[in-house]
């Protein structure tokens, strides 16, 4: 693992400059919750208004897009040709994997914090002392983006293939997720396929923790997310092939 | 002089395609050998997998006398890569790009700081190395391409068309800088379509035609052998030994 430092080092500066990451997880977010939230302020009450809802439901939903910056991100060396170099240096595609894997997870994680900070200072998000668990919470769901994104970025060679394979189960899970309007259903087939998406339970962890002072849900999907996250970049080490990554 | 690298019967399919097909040849201590052929020729994926980018389905690769899968690590230490696709980070600077490459050859601190500073100066750029790739001209990104392959000071360096679409004078100044190179001790396989930079820079000639060996000889042999054929410049040799249809290719 001698290369890991250096590698990582370039990771990070690089990542810290990426326009989709930083736009699609602090951006974004900030003007789809302002957006939402003004337009539908009247269906909330003033204890728990429209924007909260809005800021607990699309940082999560925005984070999981990022599956698609991550898969871009896999890309870099392709696309800029220095794979070459990569693939002829003696270096092991372990620290190559961890190195990226490592960069976008903070990357998001910082991101996800920031839009979360002006969550709260600009659409008066309280966490009733819950902080500290969203934060886990974000890190883990970020460690599961990172693997899944990595997985597809370095297993795919056309980047088209996986957005526009991926969008479609995004919007899914987003709608299933309540991140355009609250969902609910009486009718016990449609109630099992919300229960079955993870913005449900990411969504429901967070307003559980923040208002109801209930951990359990947040905690065991932060658990969940993690695992795995792990288990996808070691998929990605595991199956990394030197044909698709130049 | 003694074998630095020694090709014993490698080959490669592409689907039901062999593009390289038993191919057999050694590279000598101290030899710039030029690697020439028509597109489609097998000289790329041979090159792929002498830098260990590919895996050859039979055959194998000796460095040193010893062969290359038990020492990877070493081998690729001693490896220097010029590719033809400019391999650049457009978004770091000259002197980041030299730094970062040369450091994944486990060179850091002063040591690292030093090879840095010549690489930049050895290919004209240490006055440039704040500055960003993305405003360099052609010339200055392939001179930058070079610095990134021979920082960490190779024993064996692979260019591959490295004086694709530049101006005279850059051309002529990494000519300079290969002969450099060579004098200093590195041993080099040189591609190209140019055959004039061939005749400039080589002492021996691998001539590939489908996926084969054609020729394998020092440069005057070779010369010597074709002559008599009525050929005056390796442009004819070139011509009259792959003749003269169209390889259009697809990649």
């Amino acid at each position: 693992m001698k290369n890991f430092m250096p590698i990582l080092q370039l990771e990070m500066k690089r990542r810290s400059k990426d326009f989709f990451i930083i736009f699609y997880n602090i951006i974004f977010p900030a003007i789809i919750i302002l957006l939402l939230g003004y337009l539908t302020s009247k269906s909330y009450g003033t204890e728990f208004t429209s924007y909260e809802y809005y800021s607990i439901v699309m940082i999560p939903f925005c984070l999981l897009m990022a599956i698609i910056s991550i898969a871009y991100a896999a890309q870099d060396e392709k696309r800029l040709k220095t794979a070459y170099r990569f693939m002829t240096a003696p270096i092991a595609e372990a620290e190559l994997v961890l190195a990226k894997s490592f960069s976008c997870t903070i990357m998001l994680t910082i991101c996800s914090l920031i839009i979360l900070g002006i969550a709260k200072l600009f659409f008066h998000l309280s966490f009733h002392g819950s902080f500290g668990f969203v934060a886990i919470l974000v890190f883990s769901e970020s460690i599961a983006v990172t693997g899944i994104g990595l997985c597809l970025g370095l297993a795919c060679k056309n980047f088209f293939i996986i957005k526009n394979f991926l969008n479609l189960p995004i919007m899914i899970f987003g709608f299933l997720g309540g991140v355009f309007s609250p969902v609910s259903s009486l009718n016990p087939v449609l109630s099992s396929i919300i229960n079955s998406t993870p913005l449900t339970w990411i969504n429901r962890g967070i307003i559980y923790s923040i208002y109801g002072s209930d951990h359990t849900i947040l905690l065991v999907t932060s658990g969940m997310s993690f695992l795995l996250g792990i288990a996808a970049i070691l998929f990605a080490i595991k199956f990394f092939k030197r044909e698709e990554f130049f | 002089m003694n074998d630095l690298l020694r090709i014993d019967g490698i080959s490669k399919k592409y689907g039901d395609k062999t593009v390289v097909a038993k191919e057999s040849f050694c590279v000598k201590q101290g030899d710039i050998l030029g690697l020439i052929g028509p597109n489609g020729a097998g000289k790329s994926t041979s090159i792929n997998m002498i830098s260990t980018l590919l895996l050859p389905e039979s055959g194998k690769i000796f460095f040193h006398g010893q062969d290359i899968t038990s020492r990877q690590i070493e081998y690729k230490k001693s490896l220097g890569i010029v590719p033809q696709d400019l391999a650049i980070y457009e978004d770091l600077s000259a002197y980041d790009n030299v730094k970062f490459f040369c450091s994944l050859y486990y060179i850091r601190g002063k040591e690292l700081k030093k090879k840095v500073e010549e690489a930049l100066t050895f290919v004209g750029l240490w006055d440039k190395r704040k500055e960003l790739p993305s405003k360099f001209s052609g010339g200055m990104k392939r001179r930058l391409n070079i610095a990134c392959g021979i920082a960490h000071g190779p024993e064996l360096l692979i260019m591959d068309e490295p004086t694709v679409g530049i101006d005279p004078q850059s051309r002529n100044h990494i000519l300079q800088t290969v002969k450099t190179l060579n004098s200093h001790g590195t041993t080099i396989i040189y591609t190209s379509h140019h055959m004039e930079e061939i005749d400039a820079l080589c002492n021996r000639i691998l001539l590939m035609d489908n996926g084969q060996i054609l020729e394998d000889s020092d440069k005057q042999s070779y010369k010597d052998k074709y002559a008599k054929k009525g050929c005056q410049t390796l442009e004819d040799i070139f011509l009259y030994a792959t003749g003269t249809d169209l390889r259009d290719m697809e990649e």
